[in-house]
């Protein structure tokens, strides 16, 4: 039970008064961005990470990842009491939590899906680390041609499942290993793509990239937006559930864990689609299954707790592979890159305290997210009041202060302008933006272990079909693109009917 | 965008997704755009893979500097052909569903205007003040643009459209040189650097 010790350490790292702090401040920044239709985790990380810069790698990782968690628990808000999804992954909770609130319920709602998501977090984190040492031994096998195929098959997951089409996934897949070439070949010093700008000879760095995409990019989309909608928060003793509430929402808080931690565990499956899965399954197997859609508890607490128990099941793949599942979780494993950190099998062996830091924050995020977010929903939504230019004008500030600290060069304004033009494009042609930001940040590593595989075997290729391990990787890397190609022409029709059945039933 | 289709045609018409250009009449738009984009990473694909070899494909260890700028390059030219190819063929599909839906210049006029000029206002007020903000200093550019943004875009009112600026400019300023050690620009105008600005 080594894991455990190592997680008391990480424990007594994660509850210094500073990381305390700032896993606070992360849950707060990160709620009050899941208020906000539009603006979710990727662009609260984005906005601010460049903010972080000064801080320690743990401190800034954790309250990073506070953001990431704490912005599923602000969706729910307005998913509940207004009828709005702020994110994606809170849009079914809408289906039975808005008649909730319409039925004045929406105080039991909030509270249940409160309780149901710490469940969910606390159980992935604690199936997290009791795989730990499972995962760590992945670390000792493997070298770069294995990384090489590790990176190819994250690439391939995320490009195949995220998007609409495989061919818009590796598009963006494509540009991202693109701008991540821009400046000096690291092996030989040659200038690619630099156009003899001195500005671009060190690269395009990653922050205002980011911020450009998700920050700027989620702003730009949302530009329409406007009107601060009315809400009347629920009184502390309507949030208070009754013992048949607990009874009703156990078991759908139960599945629901186990889903989304199976879901979190695979990359490229959102936590969106968890949240679907698990309130399909109240719908095929729940005793009320006929009062689903009309204000059934079950209906916000399963998919609420797959929701949190696949956001932090999503952390498996990350520390252990260094594959994000996510356009939030690459832009966190972009925080981990520069405090000079490289997410993956080998983090684990050479930085096992801040790795069981993060994840001792995990269960303390958590429980942070239950004991304000339940009492302080009157507060929330006074956020909700404040009129939204002023709030994207609080946003700008930061993006635009983020972009430039960064070298404090206006160029990185203007790369995080360009960036955010191009955002706008994806997300209006529907052009998946996860696997841009993976290639962008893994690019690199990916070129590095290639280049490094080539001189161990002499520039022979054969290398990636005599050692096992890359071979596996690589045959999963045409499996997933071939599979995926077939599914995305057979499966939306499929899932849709699946769905429409039982939401119809 | 998945949970969107997923439960169309059931309780979609209860959520209220945020997606201000999700519009069905943009749908001709869409597409034409999604040909522009198509083909412009397929000719952009073109030069980035004709310039990999300049960089060296091969070097005595293995691959060279171009390797990587060869196949992204190569996968852009293809993959922009077949994207191009999908979003043609839907646009013929649109087409022929609704005959009605107009031309690309009455769609574009019907129902993109005020989404697009939005988002082009938020460029162009980036733009310029990153072009201002090394003359005219971090406080007055982010006041400038801060207000532009509450008054003009926001219509925001007088008091609380000033109010919000000025403490964004110097505030913003104030905190994050003094207390996050941020280095933000200050005017290069010796007048205005005299009165700290």
């Amino acid at each position: 039970m080594e894991q455990f010790d190592y997680l008391m350490q990480g424990f007594a790292v994660a509850m210094t008064w500073e990381n305390l702090l700032f896993a606070l401040i992360g849950c707060l920044i990160g709620t009050a961005l899941g208020l906000l239709p539009g603006i979710g985790s990727t662009a609260g990380i984005a906005i601010l990470l460049p903010l972080t810069i000064s801080l320690e790698p743990a401190t800034a990782i954790i309250m990073l990842a506070a953001i990431f968690y704490g912005c599923a628990y602000g969706g729910t808000i307005t998913s509940v009491l207004l009828n709005i999804p702020g994110e994606s992954e809170t849009a079914v909770t809408v289906i039975d939590g808005y008649p909730m609130t319409l039925q004045g319920r929406g105080g039991i709602a909030l509270t249940i899906a409160g309780i149901g998501s710490f469940i969910g977090g606390t159980f992935a984190t604690l199936c997290l680390v009791l795989a730990a040492p499972f995962l760590a031994q992945l670390g000792l096998m493997i070298g770069p041609p294995e990384y090489f195929g590790l990176i190819l098959v994250g690439i391939a997951l995320l490009a195949s499942l995220v998007g609409k089409s495989v061919v818009t996934g590796l598009i963006s897949a494509a540009l991202g290993l693109l701008i991540g070439l821009v400046g000096l070949d690291p092996v030989m010093g040659t200038p690619r793509f630099t156009f003899g700008s001195a500005h671009l000879l060190d690269g395009i760095h990653m922050v205002p990239v980011l911020v450009g995409i998700f920050g700027l990019g989620e702003l730009l989309y949302v530009a329409q937006g406007g009107k601060s909608p009315k809400v009347r928060a629920p009184k502390l003793r309507e949030m208070i559930p009754t013992k048949t509430d607990f009874k009703r929402a156990a078991p759908a808080v139960g599945s629901g864990a186990l889903i989304g931690t199976a879901t979190g565990l695979v990359p490229g499956i959102t936590s969106t689609v968890s949240t679907v899965l698990a309130y399909t399954f109240q719908k095929k197997t729940s005793k009320f299954k006929h009062e689903l859609g009309s204000g059934a508890i079950e209906g916000v607490a399963s998919p609420e707790t797959a929701n949190n128990a696949h956001v932090n099941s999503a952390f498996v793949p990350l520390f252990f592979l260094g594959i994000p599942s996510s356009a939030s979780l690459a832009v966190l494993a972009g925080a981990f890159l520069q405090n000079g950190l490289v997410p993956g099998p080998r983090l684990f062996t050479e930085q096992p305290l801040l790795v069981w830091s993060i994840i001792a924050s995990l269960f303390i995020g958590n429980a942070l997210l239950l004991i304000l977010n339940v009492p302080l929903v009157g507060m929330w939504t006074r956020v909700l009041a404040i009129p939204y230019p002023v709030l994207v004008s609080i946003i700008f500030a930061f993006i635009i202060i983020g972009s430039y600290a960064v070298n404090t060069s206006t160029f990185d304004l203007f790369v995080m302008i360009i960036f955010g033009f191009v955002g706008l494009v994806f997300r209006w042609l529907e052009i998946p933006l996860a696997p841009l930001v993976l290639t962008l940040i893994l690019g690199p590593l990916m070129e590095l272990s290639l280049r490094q595989s080539m001189q161990m075997s002499g520039g022979d290729l054969g290398i990636f079909i005599e050692r096992p391990i890359a071979l596996t990787f690589l045959c999963l890397v045409v499996v997933v693109l071939v599979g995926s190609t077939i599914g995305k022409r057979k499966g939306p029709r499929k899932l849709k009917a699946l769905v429409a059945s039982n939401v119809e039933e | 965008m998945i949970i969107t289709k997923m439960l169309e045609g059931t309780k979609l018409s209860e959520i209220q997704m945020s997606s201000p250009m999700e519009i069905s009449e943009d749908q001709p738009f869409k597409q034409t755009v999604g040909i522009a984009v198509g083909l412009l990473l397929t000719l952009g694909g073109i030069p980035i893979s004709i310039s990999s070899f300049f960089m060296g494909i091969s070097s005595s260890t293995g691959p060279g500097p171009g390797l990587l700028p060869l196949i992204a390059g190569l996968c852009l030219v293809v993959l922009g052909a077949f994207y191009t190819l999908g979003q043609f063929r839907e646009l013929q599909e649109i087409t022929r569903a609704n005959p009605q839906s107009g031309s690309f210049i009455q769609t574009l006029k019907k129902s993109t205007p005020k989404g697009i000029a939005r988002s082009g206002a938020v460029i162009l007020s980036l733009i310029v003040l990153a072009l201002v903000i090394e003359y005219l200093g971090f406080q007055i550019s982010m006041l400038l643009f801060l207000f532009f943004h509450l008054k003009i875009m926001g219509k925001q009112s007088w008091l609380l459209s000033i109010i919000l600026s000025v403490g964004g400019g110097f505030g913003i300023f104030a905190i994050f040189r003094n207390i996050f050690q941020v280095g933000l620009p200050t005017s290069s105008i010796e007048i205005l650097r005299m009165i700290g600005l």
